[in-house]
């Protein structure tokens, strides 16, 4: 008896977005099958930041459906999401500033799946060295890199099934990208399906199964990464 | 993690997936109460005025003793749907306040990181 293809396990279809009159999303349609590694590039405005909200359930949809799974989610919270293992690193910081690291990390271990909260500290100071050295300082007061780190190291807390990432290379020297993007290629490695969005293209193309190009809240191309960065010059000047 | 692990992983997201207890989006419970909220806060002053009316047009006791119940219901209703009007207003708004919160802790926090002209400094513990 033959096994039934198993569905990806994120399929965006038709996704249209809104902020108040004005459509930012103009039907998008994108899948992330397990283990594989998507990159979503387009240049400042494309609507990648609102896509990824929608995905999250932080944004609501102005049509289309999101479908984690198999399973159409559209009614679902942000919380029930992540509960299932869905997790979003938001853009720029998305640590808790006025908290420690080690307080940052225990808010993530409230949440992990069976972990304890000493599992979840060992497991962060392991991947990232330089935030055990900082484990008494407040997070708002670490480094942006450091805040990323941070940030990635919380929400690999919650061991996520898909990791969702906005925009990591922002603002950081390229040294730090690369220590994190190592990071999410070894996650892809174990398994983990990943949906990066990136402005930048050229520092996640090493990392990306596949990579889709967003122009003006249409999705322009789709395809490995060598086949799209060809297409980007024009993408994001517009020629 | 090595590719069992992966693959429990995997099939434990599509399970958890399989079992969220999802929402129709078309009933939208909490609009919903707030406009039945709303609803009996109109409705209920103006059954207490109709119970008014009706016992002062009257000198049957049996219908006066029917606009005292209507004007008890009145009060039920102008109570009841004063709770669910401010449970629903005061969820959203607690919801924004916390959103500003969070925003204006980073805010300080992006001050205070300037200020100090350095993100290495430790932080004063004691």
């Amino acid at each position: 008896m033959s096994r039934q293809p198993q569905p990806p396990l994120v399929e965006l279809r038709g996704i249209r977005a809104a902020y108040g009159p004005i459509e930012v999303l103009h039907g998008v349609d994108l899948t992330l099958g397990a283990g594989e590694v998507l990159a979503v590039l387009g240049p400042n405005g494309a609507g990648k930041t609102t896509l990824l909200n929608v995905l999250a359930g932080l944004h609501p949809l102005a049509g289309g459906d999101v479908l984690l799974a198999g399973r159409r989610v559209n009614a679902a919270s942000a919380t029930a999401r992540a509960r299932a293992g869905l997790c979003l690193i938001p853009e720029g910081r998305g640590v808790f500033p006025n908290l420690t690291v080690r307080e940052n990390l225990r808010m993530a271990a409230g949440i992990a799946r069976h972990r304890r909260r000493g599992e979840v500290e060992a497991a962060a100071y392991d991947r990232f060295p330089q935030l055990k050295d900082r484990r008494r300082q407040l997070a708002g007061t670490l480094s942006g890199g450091e805040q990323q780190m941070l940030a990635l190291a919380r929400g690999l807390a919650t061991d996520p099934a898909v990791l969702v990432l906005d925009e990591l290379s922002m603002g950081l020297a390229p040294l730090v990208v690369e220590q994190l993007y190592g990071q999410v290629a070894g996650l892809a490695r174990a398994g983990v399906s990943v949906l990066v969005v990136e402005q930048f293209a050229r520092v996640v193309m090493g990392v990306a199964d596949r990579a889709a190009l967003l122009v003006q809240g249409r999705v322009a191309a789709v395809g490995p990464p060598g086949e799209i960065e060809s297409k980007l010059s024009s993408a994001y000047l517009g020629g | 993690m090595n590719t069992s692990d992966t693959t429990e992983r995997i099939e434990q997201f599509r399970a958890d997936v399989a079992s969220m207890k999802l929402r129709d989006p078309a009933t939208g419970l909490d609009r919903l109460l707030v406009k039945l909220g709303v609803a009996g806060l109109v409705a209920g002053p103006c059954f207490g005025v109709a119970a008014w009316f009706i016992s002062h047009g009257t000198r049957n006791p049996l219908q006066q003793r029917d606009a005292i119940v209507l004007g008890l219901l009145g009060l039920t209703f102008a109570v009841v749907g004063a709770a669910l009007f401010v449970k629903g207003a005061l969820a959203r708004f607690l919801r924004f306040w916390m959103a500003r919160l969070v925003y204006e802790q980073q805010v300080q926090a992006d001050r205070v990181e300037a200020a100090q002209g350095n993100g290495d400094r430790r932080y004063p513990v004691g």
